[in-house]
């Protein structure tokens, strides 16, 4: 709980930063370009990731997914433009709830949700979740940002990305910080 | 390449050693040179493919921005230590991350370059796009040293030293071993080539070991040996003949080079010059033989003709001036012919010493001059002569009136007859009246023979003899015979003069016919003395005997009453009686002498006095007598008369020098004009020379009975026998020192 209502003041604090940018300018910017890079990122783990075939009977395209409120503004729209990885086109969606999910490749997550819920009925589909919550990858969520020495880092969940036949890159996973699948 | 001295086996093992270590070194470089070329192609292959591996790994760090992680990556190079540098940069250009993370800053590019490799400053640099997918990531700088080639290239190096050397190793023992079946051979004929030219000894054979060239080469030289002995063997014949020729030439032949050095020196030149063979060849013949005064012009000459091929005596007979080696100067005669020989050019020089030539001449020279001198003062003296001439024929017929008158007015007999054939050319009045000729037309043109002169033909064949031994006679007694026939003694002397230039014997003659009427009646005397004196001793004899016999008588048959006094005194009688008996001996055997003829033979004088002496060594046993006889020669004479003579002197010196404690006769003989002197010395009493005329008369003595015995016969007898011989006996004494009695015989009479 104390996570949530962190995220929650932090939120707030943010919020308030924005309504207040002329006045703290510089910690404003310093959200941005954290949320500039998660977006480079969510676009680079298109790269270093592989989807099995059936994920695009829907869709050609990858598409990358934010549900709740987007935290990346421009940022990942930018990320994406006129890329394709694979010759999959690079689309954004983003979904108020988790039914509006139809066809997507990356999902992230926005703290503020309630992650447990969306996690278990994301499970059986080949979707890479990806968030900034605090143990989300304890929660089963697959890959987590977290902040280390002030650089943005990552944290894979192996067996959640395994459950999810999904396969990471090696060169990603020497990246980050692997943990085991937290079992309920 | 090789020394000349190099053997030809080292030459070989040279030749396939440099080869062999050549080929090996090109293949080893080749090979190099194509590591190099294919080694920097490998090297940009190996970094590209390198950077594609790294490039890939650094994809997620580039791609999520983790620092660390791509120089986690780019530490991975560590393993290949050629790398010394490399780089990543991000999709914007910016420096990503570093190797080797210590290195500054400034030492990588600030910004990507071309997308390729190339070499730069002895390293490999080059930049490779980081790609994920078809997306750039970024950029990888890398920068590689040489060292992995310099690594392989000293690796390969090292093979290459050792493949060389074990090569060279196999070469040189392969070599070694094979080069034998070329080596041997040559060895063998260089061997035996030694051989030859050490010794000269062209009769060695080369043993052939192959049948290749170098039997070929074996039986060639062997065939050239052959050749050569067989020209040698001519050329020393050829030589030896010239050099035979050259040293018995009576003149000297020099040969010379075309440098003025002696290169040949005959035996005559040797005796000329002095200088021996060996001591002249390699001399300057301008200094050996040529005065210093010519020198210069000798060697001006030489100089002239090499250059110019003419000179003033070439060929061409000169008189000139020489040198000996004792350094006196003589006159020589020379021509010097020039030889060519090939190229080589020689002059030949024949010298004859003429000093005994110049000697004549200058003698002839002088002779003549004497001559002219002598010409000259003879014909004076000849103009003084036929001055004189006409005097002297003045003298001449005064002279030869004088010998006509000689001739004619002589009292002795002369005859001159032509030498030749005896006849008669010129007779005097004398002769004419000898011989009882009436004018001397009787006798001119005749021959003594035919005038009937000569009585006895022995007497004229004996004087011929005398004659033509002696070329004259001098007074020879003949028989001659007058015209009438009345025969008379003639003294005659001839001599061979020439008269009017036709030999003649010249004879003069006296008429001794008075002179030998009187010799004859005194040897008429002399032999009824002799007769008188023989009948008058041999009667005596006869009364003496019969005294001596008596008294003896006496003696024996009245011993005993004569008294001491009478027997005295029949003893003295004895004596006297017999030494009477003695005298009457002597005198008869004396007088037997002069009515005894002679018989002449030749007497061995030595044997007749050995036997002599024996008889006397035995009576003087005893005695110590000694006798020095030397050997003496036979003489013509009576040999019982000689032997008379002999016993006599004998028996006088060992009866006169038997006082003597040493007695010493000697007996010998001298030459004396001709005449053979014989003597015989003793050291005895010797005899007073005041005395000598009484020597040798009969019953002369010059001592007395009492002193030596003997009736003074004996050297009597010895005169008398000795004159009979027509020689001469003498005598030589010293009172108590000796006496010498000497005699010769003249075999002829």
């Amino acid at each position: 709980m104390s996570v949530l209502k962190k995220t929650i003041a932090h939120r707030y604090f943010k919020v308030s930063l924005l309504a207040c940018s002329t006045i703290l300018f510089s910690a404003q910017t310093q959200i941005a370009r954290e949320y500039q890079i998660k977006a480079v990122f969510l676009f680079n783990f298109a790269q270093f990731v592989e989807w099995p075939t059936t994920s695009f009977q829907e869709t050609n395209a990858i598409v990358i997914g934010v549900l709740g409120d987007d935290p990346f503004g421009t940022y990942l729209d930018e990320a994406v433009r006129g890329e394709e990885v694979n010759g999959h086109p690079l689309v954004v969606q983003r979904y108020r709830h988790i039914n509006d999910i139809k066809a997507c490749h990356i999902l992230f997550i926005n703290a503020a949700e309630t992650r447990q819920q969306v996690l278990a009925s994301l499970k059986p589909k080949s979707i890479l979740t990806v968030s900034d919550a605090d143990n989300f990858t304890k929660q089963g969520g697959m890959i987590l940002f977290f902040t280390e020495n002030k650089k943005t880092r990552i944290r894979i969940n192996l067996n959640a990305t395994k459950d999810a036949n999904l396969t990471i890159s090696s060169k990603l996973l020497r990246l980050a910080e692997i943990v085991g699948p937290q079992k309920n | 390449m090789f020394s000349k001295g190099t053997s030809i086996q080292r030459k070989l093992m040279r030749v396939i050693m440099v080869t062999s270590g050549a080929v090996l070194l090109l293949t080893c470089l080749a090979y190099f040179a194509y590591e190099v070329l294919t080694f920097r192609q490998a090297m940009v292959r190996q970094l590209t493919v390198l950077g594609e591996i790294i490039a890939t790994n650094s994809t997620a760090a580039l791609a999520f921005e983790s620092r660390s992680d791509a120089e986690e990556i780019l530490a991975a190079l560590k393993a290949e230590r050629h790398i010394v540098a490399a780089s990543l940069y991000d999709k914007d250009g910016k420096l990503f991350s570093r190797y080797p993370s210590d290195l500054s800053v400034n030492m990588f590019p600030t910004a990507p370059g071309d997308e390729s490799y190339r070499f730069e400053n002895f390293h490999l640099v080059g930049f490779q796009p980081v790609v994920q997918g078809n997306k750039r990531l970024g950029t990888l700088y890398m920068k590689s040293d040489y060292g992995a080639m310099y690594d392989r290239l000293q690796l390969y190096g090292g093979i290459a030293l050792l493949v060389i050397a074990i090569s060279s190793l196999l070469a040189y023992v392969l070599s070694k071993r094979l080069q034998h079946g070329i080596t041997k051979p040559i060895l063998a004929l260089t061997q035996t080539a030694k051989v030859i030219s050490n010794r000269g000894d062209y009769s060695v054979r080369v043993v052939k070991l192959a049948e290749d060239e170098l039997g070929v080469l074996t039986d060639a030289i062997n065939q050239m040996l052959s050749q050569i002995e067989d020209q040698n063997l001519a050329l020393s014949e050829s030589s030896a003949r010239v050099h035979a020729v050259l040293n018995s030439a009576l003149s000297a032949v020099i040969l010379m080079d075309a440098a003025g050095l002696i290169t040949d020196w005959n035996g005559r030149a040797e005796e000329i010059f002095g200088w021996t063979r060996e001591e002249a060849v390699g001399r300057s013949l301008a200094e050996t033989i040529i005065p210093e005064n010519f020198r210069v012009a000798h060697q001006n000459g030489l100089k002239h003709f090499l250059k110019t091929g003419e000179g003033p005596v070439i060929n061409k007979l000169i008189e000139l001036s020489a040198l000996r080696k004792n350094g006196s100067e003589f006159p020589i005669e020379l021509s010097i012919s020039s030889l060519k020989t090939g190229n080589v050019l020689a002059f030949c020089g024949f010298v004859t010493d003429i000093t005994k030539r110049k000697q004549a001449e200058a003698e002839i020279l002088s002779l003549n001059q004497n001559l002219e001198q002598k010409v000259r003062e003879r014909t004076d003296q000849l103009e003084n002569n036929i001055i004189q001439l006409n005097e002297s024929e003045e003298q001449l017929k005064k002279s030869n009136e004088l010998f006509s008158k000689l001739f004619n007015l002589n009292p002795a007999a002369i005859l001159i007859s032509r030498l030749d054939n005896a006849k008669v050319v010129k007779v005097n009045e004398a002769f004419l009246s000898f011989f009882g000729f009436s004018s001397s037309e009787e006798v001119l043109g005749k021959t003594a023979r035919e005038l009937n002169i000569v009585a006895h033909p022995e007497q004229r064949e004996e004087l011929a003899q005398l004659l033509k031994e002696n070329n004259v006679v001098k007074d020879f007694e003949i028989n001659a015979y007058t015209k009438q026939g009345k025969m008379f003694w003639i003294s005659t002397s001839i001599l061979i003069i020439e008269l009017e230039n036709i030999p003649c014997l010249f004879s003069i003659s006296i008429d001794i016919s008075n002179r030998k009427g009187i010799e004859e009646q005194v040897r008429a005397a002399n032999k009824e003395l002799e007769a008188f004196s023989y009948s008058v001793s041999h009667d005596l004899r006869a009364p003496l005997r019969s005294i001596h016999s008596y008294i003896n008588i006496l003696y024996e048959e009245y011993a005993e009453k004569l008294d001491e006094e009478a027997k005295r005194l029949i003893n003295i009688v004895m004596n006297n009686s017999k030494k009477m008996g003695q005298l009457i001996d002597d005198l008869l055997a004396f007088s037997r002498l002069g009515r005894r003829e002679l018989t002449m033979t030749a007497v061995n004088m030595n044997s007749v006095v050995a036997t002599i002496w024996e008889d006397v060594a035995r009576l003087n046993e005893g005695n110590n007598l000694k006798l020095m006889l030397s050997n003496l020669p036979d003489a013509k004479a009576d040999n019982a008369a000689i032997t008379q003579v002999w016993t006599n002197l004998i028996s006088n010196a060992v009866k006169y020098s038997r006082n003597k404690e040493h007695p010493i006769i000697e007996i010998g003989h001298f030459d004396n004009e001709g005449t053979t002197v014989y003597f015989v010395r003793d050291n005895g009493a010797g005899f007073d020379m005041r005395y000598y005329d009484k020597l040798f008369g009969v019953f002369q003595r010059l001592h007395s009975s009492k002193e030596f015995e003997g009736t003074g016969v004996g050297l009597a007898i010895v005169h008398r026998i000795v004159s009979r011989h027509g020689g001469r006996v003498w005598a030589e004494s010293k009172i108590q020192e000796g006496t010498t009695f000497y005699f010769s015989i003249n075999g002829e009479t």
